[in-house]
């Protein structure tokens, strides 16, 4: 069984179908590529599927459970996270403030344990704390944890969005262009820090513009164009197809 | 350690200070800051989910009242009605608030402003409630054979109840919660995204911080010995969003008890008469505006002379810096 089953989805805005009659499976522990011309409906599904949307026909299930229909932070608990196409962080908390934050939904303490600062909640607080400290450490930014999010560069701000989104501990992470604004070095690291994410298990959906690292990072891609599938398979399968080469190259000649 | 030792001498002070101040004026203003804290850090509270409600007063006035009936009509101890006070007005904003929120901040703002209206005028109208000439004779307040009567003994209650509000506040601003209200504060999508309940713990801001403006509302009718019911207008919520404001609204707990303290005293100083103080008020929240947007609690992240100290200090007072 697919671990995301998306049937008929469609989501309009007005008269505009952003998203339309989608199928798609995305499968346990899969890099996804999810690719497509500008004004496609990428970032219009990954809104669906983390629901901001509730889709106008269709469905999304994880592991077979219907989550569309609920609410941005239920989907968040059932295991989806996500980043987000323009950069959004905690802006005025320190990096390391912004991915303890991230941790939110992985407190077991009761809330009256919290307001008391009892031992146990003070034990959690800083196996939370290591925690975001191991997150950081994995992706590099140990060094500038005390700097605010809103003074890192644009390259380290987009790593410390998926740091927040991997404090959430999701099972499913979507990516939406981590890597614009990274320089050469950054991309490498980064894609090699997604192969790792992928290697502990989590299943990852990614939307990116710059094919050599899409190629080099997924195993299957989807190509949506208008809000439809256009193609779907392995890439070179894709590189090849001609509906693919049409809608990118007709894009660029208007 | 050093932070330990500079609250217990804050503290001591604080006690110590009816010794030094024998002007019973004087220490009357002392309790109308220490009021106007209070109700500034329920404003705040809301304000760090980025809510704005201007209807502080309508609250305090719901503390008030009830506090002052309980005593009056049924006989209930004081130290009962204080805290029954800050229920009632608890649960008044849980149910207007939880209706409220399902509108986001707009309605928020508008429902809380118009309610607090709603509040004056059946305060005012209802003859139960003593009508506008206001509720009169009420008892002084009395706990066991203990009768508050002085300045002084005013002055004790007070601090104690900021002193209580601010741990409170303080505890929860620091744990998980804090942490989630400073979430959504900063981003709303962000923190659903990792998974906030936005609806939730946007109510659980404006039912906490009312019940403390409920219980400032109780210390206050029994205070003054009357309400009336004009005090609780539309202007009072005003004031006490400034307060915070000129203190910094930033600073979630300080920035009201400074812009308090600086907004109860400084018309004082300069010998102004009640009826400049708007005059005052329009000034000084022009030059607040212009040269400390961000309150005069600002003014240390702000020079550069004061370096990492005072950067240190501001993101302290914050409270929104985690140790790592
Ligand atoms: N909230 C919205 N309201 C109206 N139209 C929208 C909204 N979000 C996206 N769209 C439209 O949906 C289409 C797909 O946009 P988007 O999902 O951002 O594309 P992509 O991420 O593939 O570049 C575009 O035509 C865009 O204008
Ligand atoms: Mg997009």
């Amino acid at each position: 069984m697919a671990l995301l089953e998306i049937r008929n989805l469609s989501q309009h805005f007005g008269g505009v179908a952003a998203v339309s009659r989608l199928d798609l499976d995305i499968f346990d522990s899969e890099i996804l590529g999810l690719i497509g011309p500008n004004g496609a409906g990428k970032t219009t599904l990954f809104n669906v599927i983390s629901g901001f949307y509730t889709p106008s026909t269709g469905s999304v299930a994880l592991k077979g459970e219907r989550v569309s229909g609920l609410r941005p932070d239920e989907i968040a608990k059932k295991g989806i996270g996500r980043t987000f196409q323009q950069t959004v962080l905690f802006m005025r908390s320190s990096v390391f403030d912004n991915v303890v934050t991230g941790f939110h939904m992985n407190y077991t303490s009761g809330l009256m344990n919290q307001f008391l600062h009892t031992r146990s909640a003070k034990d959690e607080e800083n196996g939370i704390k290591k925690e975001a400290a191991r997150i950081l450490e994995f992706m590099g930014l140990s060094a500038l944890k005390d700097e605010l999010a809103q003074n890192l560069p644009h390259g380290h701000q987009r790593t410390l969005g998926i740091c927040v989104a991997l404090a959430a501990n999701p099972q499913l992470l979507l990516l939406d262009e981590p890597l614009t604004g990274m320089n050469p070095t950054e991309t490498l690291t980064t894609l090699d820090h997604i192969r790792q994410l992928k290697d502990r298990g989590i299943t990852i959906i990614i939307v990116e513009h710059n094919m050599k690292a899409v190629m080099s990072l997924c195993e299957r891609l989807v190509v949506l164009n208008h809000g439809e599938k256009i193609a779907e398979g392995k890439c070179e399968e894709i590189q090849d197809n001609k509906a693919v080469i049409e809608a990118y190259l007709g894009k660029e000649r208007r | 350690m050093r932070k330990k030792s500079l609250i217990a001498c804050a503290l001591i002070l604080l006690v110590l200070l009816p010794l030094v101040v024998k002007n019973p004026y004087i220490l009357h203003l002392v309790i109308y800051t220490c009021m106007y804290s209070v109700l500034g850090m329920s404003f705040s509270m809301m304000w760090k989910n980025r809510l704005i409600t201007a209807g502080t007063a309508g609250f305090w006035a719901v503390g008030g009242y009830t506090s002052a009936l309980l005593v009056t009509k049924l006989a209930v101890p004081f130290w009962l009605a204080m805290p029954a006070g800050g229920v009632a007005s608890a649960l008044f904003a849980l149910f207007i608030f939880s209706i409220a929120l399902r509108g986001g901040p707009l309605v928020f703002f508008s429902v809380s402003l118009v309610s607090a209206f709603i509040v004056m005028e059946v305060l005012g109208t209802v003859s139960f409630f003593g009508g506008w000439e206001g509720l009169l004779d009420i008892p002084g307040p009395r706990i066991g054979p203990y009768l508050f009567f002085t300045k002084t003994s005013f002055y004790y209650m007070v601090l104690a109840i900021l002193v209580l509000n601010i741990l409170a506040f303080h505890a929860l601003y620091t744990s998980r919660i804090g942490r989630a209200w400073t979430a959504i504060g900063s981003s709303t999508r962000l923190a659903e995204v990792q998974g906030v309940n936005i609806y939730r713990y946007r109510l659980a801001a404006s039912v906490i911080g009312c019940f403390w403006a409920g219980v400032i509302g109780s210390f206050y009718a029994h205070y003054q010995n009357l309400l009336i019911p004009t005090t609780f207008s539309f202007l009072c919520s005003i004031y006490v969003q400034m307060y915070a404001l000129i203190g910094g609204l930033n600073y979630f707990i300080a920035g009201p008890i400074v812009g308090s303290f600086v907004m109860v005293f400084l018309p004082e100083l300069l010998r102004a008469g009640q009826e400049y103080q708007p005059i005052f008020f329009g000034a000084l929240l022009i030059l607040i505006i212009i040269f400390l947007p961000g309150g005069l609690l600002s003014i240390g992240e702000r020079l550069p002379w004061l370096g990492r100290l005072g950067g240190r200090i501001g993101r302290r007072l914050r409270l929104v810096s985690t140790k790592s």
